[in-house]
């Protein structure tokens, strides 16, 4: 009983980290088997799985809506950023500990709220991005889906003034802005992106909320109001989310990598302003890549064009920079370090998949269809997501004081990481061939054979499936059963929660308080070996 | 205030890649010699062997330092040089530079293209599509409409599209041409029927219970047929006399402008 007294009224950033990742995890686990019954209903046109297309609709809202609320956001700015960035940084907790607590619950809330979609009369079928006037005229109930977004959302917020406010003011004695190390650079990114964006979906829902339930007409173009309003204010966020997965995904890949490589992170400040600032920057002026074919003004269509195209140059920093990092390194593999190699290959796969979609008059025949699927779900679904697992693996001795089983940590890792390569290639094919996305059913294209890719694709997502078990249970058996680590910095890194706090790390994260010197960096390893 | 936005875009584009622009200057007003889906084909085949190139370079790059650099024994550290300033600053902005400036070209090629895609051929035979859950109906005017496509071979054929209820968005894959149909808006697309055939359509914006079931043909038949065709459902709504005359003169009159560009 004390226990869970412990746990439901904890402020302390390592357990409010782990809370989020219980969270996320369960969100992942049952979006996870939505897709699975997705791609087993596409395996052969017509419905064979699921009764009614209606049914349908309702699993691809759930797994949207709940990968990306609710696995992908809190997994990474939720889980990651609490778990790591206090104790990165040398700080004993985050600046308003209660406010983090409180955040967690709000997320935990809106985890419950979108898992009764289930059980509700009238289920949600809006998918993640609620359009209107559908959202608004259907029997569906959008509210639900409005609620999930506000209270996910308030969490977000709460979360961005915490850990810009934490960053800012609680680093160790002594750290410059140049000695912050990469992952919290980036998340200082991606939380400025929040606090900016977040607040313009919230409004965008809410008047969702308010045509539907109220009466109000802003998306009603019969009085009025406009269709398009809805998707800009929506894009205007959910573009720059993607940074908000994107940025602290790469930050993870830095740490692991210089870890487990032994090298410095390569041109750190090239990174730091030019990648994380630049994406920051451009992250805003990008939005209508998601409206090339909502009739759009043609000025405003070719002008963001070049704005998404830009992207590739703050991109380009922080990629030069991570494959620099390799350069002349001495790696050791580890289960974190498969998974970020495997990261290299998708942010190339996925960035360079969304150069013909930045690309206005390419989109006009790609989007909606399986390609632009297959495009984010290798960059930002799959990239971020073995992101995560990549770092529930490096810090779960920090996180438990036991060790991951390796062996079954390898063995799900190349069942995920094959499985989502034979996924999501035969969707490129034939999505180039006009295969459009959300369909349970596609006979009109009996022509084409598409059913020979959907079933290589759904092959591949059993594939996946059965890796991402395999991989939970390692961490559930792991956690409760592992071997406990003896030594308190097993990668040999020299970041502040390897050198100065202990495996698990205990209350107040530090027995003593952290100062560091203007020649320390998390990235110096000639103490390593010595 | 369209072509003051137009002329700021323009600028900084002109300004940022002048040796790009150059060689692929926006096309006469009139030149329709490349048809949108042709156009398209080229330029994906471009941009594919652009992203192929640096995916490979990236690819193989990435995959011969994780082999090639393991770490042969414990307590072994990287050998990462220290970077001079010039050398930060170099391997900061030389990668900037060539990143840019495929963005711009693309960017060129992409403009280039685009302003086939939407400068409406002055011969285009026009037809209004109406969208609903879930079916598409296709007006030719003079009463006669559709639930299938049908064009006259070499004749370009623009849609000037709007939904009753919800949003659609229409889609021929064998055309290359896609652009959403929504309430209260009048969006529009055009292509070029060069093929004989029947081609799939589809819609491509979540719609609901029926969205993967709303296909449509577009047939593409020679122009003598298309006549025929055409003349012969004209008289199948023709019965009502009041409707004839009133249709010549109101028709062209509703019909949007033929050219917004």
């Amino acid at each position: 009983m004390s226990l869970i007294k412990e746990w439901v009224f904890t402020t302390d950033h390592k357990r409010v980290g782990i809370l989020y990742l219980i969270g996320s995890i369960a969100a992942f686990a049952v979006a996870g088997l939505m897709a699975l019954i997705i791609r087993a209903e596409q395996y052969n046109s017509g419905l064979q799985i699921v009764d009614t297309q209606d049914t349908y609709n309702v699993f691809l809202y759930f797994h949207g809506a709940a990968m990306i609320l609710g696995f992908l956001i809190p997994g990474l700015t939720g889980f990651m950023a609490n778990f790591i960035i206090p104790l990165q940084i040398g700080a004993r907790d985050v600046a308003f500990p209660r406010l983090n607590s409180f955040s967690v619950w709000l997320f935990w809330a809106g985890i419950i709220l979108a898992l009764l979609t289930f059980v509700i009369p009238d289920k949600p079928d809006v998918m993640w991005t609620g359009y209107p006037p559908y959202s608004v005229t259907t029997a569906g109930n959008t509210a639900f889906y409005v609620f999930t977004v506000h209270l996910i959302g308030f969490a977000s917020i709460l979360a961005s003034i915490n850990f810009i406010v934490t960053i800012i003011y609680m680093r160790a004695p002594g750290m410059g802005w140049n000695q912050l190390p990469m992952f919290s650079w980036c998340t200082f990114g991606a939380f400025i992106i929040q606090l900016i964006f977040v607040p313009v979906l919230a409004a965008a829902v809410t008047m969702l909320l308010l045509d539907k339930y109220v009466g109000t007409n802003f998306f009603n173009p019969t009085n009025g109001g406009d269709v398009l309003l809805y998707q800009n204010l929506f894009w205007f966020y959910s573009h720059p989310a993607v940074y908000v997965i994107f940025l602290p995904a790469m930050g993870a890949l830095y740490e692991i990598v210089s870890t487990m490589g032994k090298n410095p992170v390569f041109n750190y400040k090239a990174a730091v302003y030019g990648g994380v600032c630049g994406i920051v920057i451009v992250a805003g002026e990008v939005w209508v890549h998601h409206l090339y074919v909502a009739g759009m003004p043609d000025w405003l269509r070719i002008g963001q064009m070049v704005t998404t195209l830009l992207i590739s140059v703050p991109v380009g920093f922080m990629v030069i920079s991570l494959w620099g990092t390799l350069y002349r390194a001495a790696i050791t593999y580890n289960i974190a370090m498969l998974y970020a190699a495997a990261c290299f290959f998708l942010v190339l796969l996925g960035g360079l998949t969304g150069i013909p979609l930045a690309m206005t008059v390419l989109t006009v025949n790609l989007s909606e269809t399986s390609f632009v699927h297959a495009h984010f779900h290798f960059v930002m679904a799959i990239f971020a997501a073995f992101a995560v697992f990549a770092s529930v693996y490096f810090w779960f001795p920090k996180m438990t004081g036991r060790s991951a089983d390796t062996k079954l940590g390898v063995l799900a890792f190349w069942l995920n990481n094959i499985g989502v390569q034979v996924t999501f290639w035969p969707l490129f094919i034939i999505g180039l061939q006009g295969m459009p996305r959300r369909y349970a059913d596609y006979d009109m294209f009996a022509g084409l054979n598409f059913e020979k890719y959907h079933h290589i694709s759904t092959y591949g997502a059993i594939l996946t499936a059965v890796g991402a078990a395999l991989m939970i249970i390692n961490w559930v058996w792991s956690a409760a059963f592992g071997e406990k680590v003896k030594n308190g910095n097993p990668w040999g890194s020299n970041g502040l929660e390897w050198t100065h706090a202990a495996c698990p790390a205990g209350p107040g994260n530090f027995p003593e308080d952290v100062t560091v010197g203007p020649e320390w960096s998390a990235y110096d390893y000639s103490k390593y070996g010595k | 205030m369209k072509r003051i936005y137009s002329a700021i875009w323009g600028g900084l584009l002109a300004l940022s890649a002048g040796p790009a622009m150059a060689s692929t200057a926006a096309p006469a007003r009139n030149d329709y010699s490349v048809s949108p889906n042709e156009g398209w084909d080229t330029l994906w085949n471009t941009v594919l062997l652009d992203i192929t190139v640096i995916g490979v370079v990236f690819g193989f790059a990435a995959l011969y330092m994780l082999f090639k650099y393991k770490a042969s024994g414990p307590g072994q550290i990287g050998k990462l040089p220290k970077l001079s300033r010039a050398q930060a600053w170099g391997f900061a902005l030389l990668p900037a530079a060539v990143f840019m400036a495929d963005d711009f070209y693309l960017s060129a090629k992409g403009w280039t293209l685009w302003n086939i895609y939407r400068r409406v051929p002055e011969n285009a035979l026009e037809v209004k599509l109406v969208a609903r859950q879930w079916q598409w109906e296709f007006d030719y005017g003079q009463g006669v409409k559709t639930d299938t496509l049908v064009v006259p071979q070499g004749q370009p054929v623009v849609l000037r599209m709007t939904a009753e209820d919800v949003i659609h968005s229409y889609f021929i894959p064998h055309f290359r041409v896609k652009e959403d149909v929504m309430p209260g808006r009048v969006t529009y697309l055009w292509f070029m029927p060069k093929d004989l055939g029947t081609f799939v359509s589809v819609c491509t914006e979540f719609c609901g219970t029926g969205h993967s079931n709303m296909p449509a043909d577009v047939k593409v038949v020679p122009p003598g047929e298309f006549q025929a065709w055409f003349a012969s459902n004209r008289q199948a709504a023709a019965p009502a006399p009041a409707a004839a005359p009133a249709a010549d003169p109101a028709a062209p009159a509703a019909a949007p402008a033929a050219n917004p560009s």
